[in-house]
């Protein structure tokens, strides 16, 4: 997460960010042109990088790059199964991912209040603001409770995880359920004691409101997408 | 301000009252410290202070609560929550936003006050408390003493009459304990009403106006500010208490490597992504010696300790028991490291089998493990689940089976941030013990009171760049 | 105002069932991953372990929230994962699915065992189905669109005859039952063993 670095769609309504990752996803999903999928693709990575997630875009593109490459030669050596079909599959996962990315990154605080603009009920704001806010740190707590196993001899090879299946599974599932138990009622204490309610009305510190670039942003990228389409319809592929 | 008259409370699964008549007054402004040994129900009558038990911990009440004149009983959480704010322990699990200006403005926003009016409000909190650089940021990367002080901001945006916190100081270095002590120095001044519930005591004893010591469930004693001041260490001491002033540390440095050590860390380095955490550590410990690491938080000492015992694999240099560099794993297989968190790190459905993990089944180790049980003053839990038990008999556990495994190196990571003075004496005691018998320990720790007691070396780990 | 009173999710058990559904989604994504390979082993193994290990997950969420919208709430997740990957069939059964594991469990239906455990199987097995859906609803059109999208012709086949096959689907459907009962079952060890005398309850 960039932190006070300015990057040019930063502060973009969380609202256009999710309006845009609709027709991106339908887009990578049905668009059947090669090459139109590069655009497309190569479309995803700019709007990551104006947002300043470089290391994602980085990332996305050498899987993209690895999972082209392997394509072409898997397809002259007809080989058949569920390879081929993954590469081809997987990439347009990708862009869709990618499309979702500035959402997940947006500070949670901006995101509850846009979709409390968007009228959606209040449990489905809190479900995914909780979301958002754990998401990332269970791998943190995952590898603490890896560490500490280590001492004891559980976990340390492969040899011993096919041995001792249960013992691995229990005492990675039993730390981090308790573990997950007594955050869920901490946080709950917490947020309930300052006021915290489904019922009731609540404010929001961030204004939501569209500004002129949030609008061009919105309609330059329903058009690029759009354009896609096309050229996808008229080059001959079936939509 | 707040009357409690013959208060008691049983938590609904419990069988016994963990409060029982408690009659307790705090006059507007007043600064009152909640102290006792741990299960006395200090937690407890904060939350009944704020209005969790019963609403959101279930149980059964009786007794009077008036708070600023007007019968709680009947008033809802968020109406308790308007007049008291809060001040959790555990940094990890009271945020809800990822933006730290979010996290501040949570509490306004949920009741309802215009958008200008929190912007107003958390500027005057920022300049109040002097954190303005924290504001606008995200708290996955900020230091517990930083989240603290957010936490701290969060509360008092809605302009509580009284504030309460739970073990603040419990996660911090001395430097952000003393931060801390200056924030509840400017709140008091203000004229807040601040109720604390603390082990360390050190830092408060200057701004406390009362001393209140529970045990058990009930008020044991209560010392106005004078009093407190004139107690002595033997009669904090039988109390269980930790001591009003910090003492002396005059224990050696250790400061160079020595030849023949058991432990020798030789030019270590070490590198998370582009930053360089370790820069060209060198160190050395013996057998029989327990070595206080200390130093900043985040100068990277939990870091050392887990390149020590092998988590972590060293960029450069070496780590040498008795001489010999020893890979990773095989430091791993000869070390235990027992963690800040204990609920990470205990897997066994009661206390005995949690020493027993993954040993076997010969019957020496059975009987070693009674035996350790005993030692460790454990054996009434044996059979209770770890995670049941309080924070001190977590460590002793861990503790205990670190010396099940025979390893010769144990190193432990703020082994007293929660724990009260007799359980931190006890500890020194035990870990004094474990010493004599031959291990070598190594101990990163913030808590002055107990390098006194159990250290015979000290190390500061300093960032030198 | 106590939480055991009311019916419906309140704030504290929203907290509890997303962090546990977290979970169960990254359990779901982790156990996919060695078995990426073949779609057999996905099929059969992949899925399996996934429903083995989400038991104790389920059945200690359901024991802390036992509330109306739980089971929803729980295949939110998935089914919001889905529409975002442009699973948009997928994604609605997900919901749908959600919707009927709440009718199962219904009236007091969590202090039963086979209700919750029918809910949690239900569960397990629309997640395991999921890539059928488009093959099994949408036919012909899904062959077109797969077709037209790069995928060749006999690879196409082979898929398409993989996921209609009733033989497939109904050892799929057996695999993710049985593992789902071992799910609940291993979960019900854990309760007894750990959960509730650790107090996470």
């Amino acid at each position: 997460m960039q932190q006070g670095r300015i990057y040019p769609l930063t502060s973009l309504d969380v609202r256009v960010r999710v309006l845009l990752l609709i027709p991106v996803s339908i887009a990578a999903m049905l668009i059947t042109d090669e090459t139109l999928l590069c655009c497309l693709f190569a479309l995803a990575a700019v709007w990551l990088l104006m947002f300043g997630l470089h290391k994602k875009a980085l990332a996305y593109i050498l899987v993209y790059a690895a999972l082209w490459a392997v394509l072409f030669p898997l397809r002259e050596m007809q080989i058949p199964g569920s390879i081929p079909l993954l590469t081809v599959y997987v990439r347009r996962i990708i862009i869709a991912v990618m499309g979702a990315a500035p959402v997940m990154s947006a500070p949670t605080g901006r995101l509850i209040a846009s979709l409390h603009r968007m009228k959606l009920p209040k449990t489905a704001v809190l479900s995914l603001a909780v979301f958002f806010r754990f998401m990332p740190t269970v791998s943190m707590e995952y590898r603490c409770i890896r560490e500490a196993q280590k001492f004891r001899g559980i976990g340390t090879s492969i040899a011993g995880v096919l041995l001792h299946p249960f013992l691995t599974a229990e005492c990675i599932l039993v730390p981090m359920l308790m573990r997950t138990s007594k955050v869920a009622d901490e946080l709950a204490a917490s947020v309930s004691v300052r006021g915290m309610q489904l019922e009731g009305e609540c404010s929001s510190l961030h204004e939501v409101r569209m500004g002129a670039v949030d609008w061009l942003v919105l309609v330059l990228g329903f058009t690029a997408v759009a354009v896609l389409f096309a050229a996808d319809r008229s080059i001959g592929g079936s939509v | 301000m707040i009357r409690l008259k013959n208060v008691s409370f049983r938590y609904e699964a419990a069988k016994e009252p963990s409060l029982r008549d408690i009659d307790f007054t705090v006059k507007r402004g007043e600064f009152v410290i909640l102290t006792g040994l741990s299960g006395c129900g200090k937690t407890t009558l904060t939350r009944v202070l704020n209005g969790l038990c019963p609403r959101f911990y279930g149980g059964e009440i009786t007794g009077s609560y008036t708070l600023d004149g007007m019968d709680t009983a009947g008033m809802t959480l968020n109406e308790i929550g308007t007049k008291i704010g809060n001040v959790f322990q555990d940094p990890r699990s009271q945020f809800f936003a990822t933006n730290t200006t979010d996290e501040t403005a949570l509490a306004m926003e949920n009741r309802n006050y215009s958008p200008a009016l929190m912007r107003s409000r958390i500027n005057e909190v920022a300049d109040m408390l002097g954190i303005r650089e924290l504001l606008d940021r995200d708290i996955f990367g900020m230091s517990s003493g930083e989240k603290q002080k957010i936490a701290i901001a969060a509360a008092c945006c809605v302009h509580p009459d009284v504030l309460i916190l739970d073990e603040p100081s419990a996660n911090l270095d001395p430097e952000s304990t003393s931060q801390l002590a200056g924030f509840l120095k400017t709140l008091k001044e203000l004229g807040m009403t601040i109720i604390v519930s603390e082990h360390r005591l050190y830092y408060l004893s200057e701004l406390a106006d009362r001393m209140i010591v529970m045990e058990k469930g009930r008020v044991k004693r209560e010392f106005p500010h004078d009093q407190m001041s004139a107690l002595t260490e033997g009669e904090l001491t039988e109390l269980g208490l930790r001591f009003l002033k910090l003492p002396e540390i005059n224990r050696p440095e250790r400061s160079s490597q020595r030849e023949d050590s058991f432990l020798t860390v030789d030019d270590i380095t070490f590198k998370r992504g582009r930053t360089c955490v370790l820069n060209r550590i060198s160190m050395s410990a013996e057998r029989g010696k327990i070595l206080a690491i200390t130093g900043r938080n985040g100068v990277g000492k939990s870091t050392l300790c887990k390149v020590i015992t092998g988590i972590y694999r060293e960029r450069s240099g070496s780590v040498l028991y008795y001489g010999g560099k020893l890979s990773p794993r095989k430091r791993v297989n000869s070390s235990f490291f027992v963690g800040q968190d204990a609920d990470y790190q205990l897997y066994g459905a009661t206390a005995r089998e949690e020493l027993l993990i993954n040993m076997g089944k010969a019957p020496e180790l059975a009987e070693k493990a009674e035996m350790l049980l005993t030692r460790f003053d454990l054996s009434e839990y044996s059979e209770r689940h770890p995670a049941s038990l309080s924070g001190g008999q977590k460590q002793r556990l861990l503790i205990a089976a670190a010396i099940m495994r025979e390893r010769p190196l144990l190193v432990l990571d703020e082994p007293t941030s929660g724990l009260d003075g007799k359980h931190m004496r006890d500890l020194a005691v035990l870990l004094r013990e474990a010493a004599d018998s031959g291990l070598c320990i190594l101990i990163v720790t913030h808590d002055t009171e107990f390098i006194a007691l159990a250290a015979d070396e000290v190390m500061n780990l300093q960032r030198d760049k | 105002m106590k939480g055991s009173e009311r019916k419906f999710v309140g704030l504290k058990e929203i907290i509890i069932v997303v962090l546990f559904s977290v979970l169960t989604f990254i359990v779901s994504m982790v156990t996919a991953l060695p078995f990426a390979a073949s779609v057999h082993l996905q099929l059969y193994a992949g899925y399996s372990l996934m429903a083995i290990i989400s038991g104790p997950i389920y059945v200690l969420m359901i024991s802390k929230a036992p509330k109306v919208g739980t089971q929803v709430l729980f295949f939110a997740v998935k089914g919001l994962y889905m529409l975002i990957m442009g699973q948009v069939l997928t994604g609605i059964i997900f919901i749908v699915g959600g919707f009927i594991c709440e009718l199962i469990v219904m009236n007091d239906g969590y202090h039963s065992v086979i209700r919750s455990g029918a809910a949690y199987m239900l569960h397990m097995t629309l997640y395991g189905l999921g890539s059928f859906f488009p093959v099994l609803f949408l036919g012909d059109t899904f062959r077109a669109q797969l077709l037209s999208r790069g995928y060749d012709a006999e690879a196409v086949e082979t898929m398409v005859s993989l996921y209609s096959s009733p033989v497939i689907i109904l050892t799929v459907v057996l695999c993710l039952c049985v593992a789902s009962a071992l799910g609940m079952f291993i979960g019900s060890r854990m309760m007894k063993k750990h959960f509730v005398p650790g107090g996470a309850v």
